[in-house]
């Protein structure tokens, strides 16, 4: 492919790989890598080097799209960056002494059971409901939060619950992302709404700020081991920065509702590709 | 409601609001040097492929000799570096405060991705 043409074909795809990520908080790997190798035929390690970038220009681009955010939640985020880091720094310290397609295929799993658990309770009419009370440590450390939702035309109040559990989960995901060198933003959605019982809205924004602050510390690994490519990496995150700033916007504007919608396939995607890739290695 | 929220006064806000500057900043800068550095690789005529910079001398050489590659990683690097502004400014906020217990969640966070680097 011409030199010129391959540079706006990987802008394009991180572009909407930025966007979808900005609005689902998965940081936009998920998208970036499937298109990156099979679409662009881009090696895989390069790939997942562009990917770990990507997830920080996706974090960037949602900070710069608003002056005040009023989604992210940044205290219970800096709680949570305590496990998700700790857990970061120790999968890529285990990376490659564990084989890695189990974790590939348990991930994959994972997510399906997470998609069918989300699906099912959509179909049974339980949206999932901000929490009104937190726990004894979310009130004692004043963790809750409030927005203005233009989609509901009111301002939603909400209280982390389970936060403990929350932060220990964290680590966990924090060890798939730093062991699979992904953002695992998908998991940390579903730990945010399932256990700290966040919106939906309030767990894309906050998930894409702790997928910044650890893919930035993997990033650096990356860059050391020679598998970021500046030509690939680059115009990638340009889109991709793009991308987060037009998702980000779009985010506040969107039904929760549609969120769940979007959101429901896209974990399925991600299950069938982590699957797949166990499999295939 | 009552709710135990987080009420951030008028400092905090404006270092929120200097962190978020800041932030803007650093995305801006290193768009722009990404940008450069695409639009010379772009325009560099082809063949004879240089391997990309990976260490930090390498990167600043290359870059003030205008080499594609080196001007985009340094555009990277300030890229990758950009978060870490965001949790040094909550730390700020946090002792501004006197929230002693959040000051030190943030320093053992700022330890955490200290402690990646090094193990890097």
């Amino acid at each position: 492919m011409n030199l010129v043409w391959l540079a706006l074909a990987i802008l394009v795809s991180a572009f909407c790989s930025g966007a979808l990520g900005a609005m689902l908080g998965l940081g936009g790997g998920a998208f970036l890598i499937p298109l990156l190798t099979l679409v662009l035929g881009i090696d895989v390690r390069l790939a997942i080097g562009t990917s770990m970038v990507a997830i920080v220009a996706t974090a960037l681009g949602m900070a710069v799209s608003r002056l005040r955010d009023p989604l992210t939640n940044t205290r219970v985020g800096v709680l949570l960056l305590l496990g998700a880091t700790a857990g970061s720094v120790t999968g890529a310290v285990l990376a490659g002494r564990v084989a890695e397609r189990w974790l590939y295929v348990l991930f994959g799993v994972l997510m399906a059971y997470s998609a069918f658990a989300m699906l099912g309770r959509r179909r049974t009419g339980a949206a999932v409901a901000a929490a009104e009370k937190g726990d004894a440590l979310a009130q004692r450390w004043r963790l809750g939060g409030a927005y203005f939702d233009p989609a509901l035309g009111r301002e939603v109040s909400y209280q982390p619950t389970r936060t403990l559990t929350g932060t220990v989960a964290m680590y966990f995901t924090g060890l798939i992302g730093g062991l699979l060198g992904i953002g695992a933003g998908a998991l940390k959605v579903l730990v945010l709404v399932r256990v700290l019982s966040l919106p939906l809205k309030v767990s894309a924004a906050t998930s894409n700020f702790l997928n910044g602050m650890a893919a930035a510390a993997a990033a650096a690994i990356f860059f050391a081991r020679g598998q970021i490519d500046p030509s690939i990496t680059g115009p990638a995150a340009l889109g991709v920065l793009a991308g987060a700033f037009c998702g980000s916007r779009l985010l506040v504007r969107l039904s929760p509702a549609t969120l769940q919608w979007i959101f429901v396939p896209v974990l399925f995607w991600v299950a069938a590709q982590m699957i797949w890739k166990g499999i295939a290695t | 409601m009552s709710s135990p929220e987080a009420k951030p006064t008028d400092a905090a806000q404006r270092l929120t609001l200097i962190g978020t500057i800041l932030t803007i900043i650093g995305a801006s800068v290193a768009a722009l040097f990404i940008a450069a550095g695409t639009a010379l690789h772009l325009n560099q005529p082809r063949g004879g492929a240089v391997l990309p910079p990976t260490s930090l001398p390498e990167i600043w050489q290359g870059a003030a000799g205008l080499e594609a590659t080196a001007v985009i990683s340094l555009g990277l690097l300030v890229l990758v570096a950009t978060p870490a502004v965001r949790v040094v400014t909550i730390l700020l906020q946090c002792l501004w405060d006197g929230d002693k217990t959040f000051a030190l969640i943030c320093l053992s966070v700022l330890g955490l991705l200290a402690l990646g680097a090094v193990l890097a």
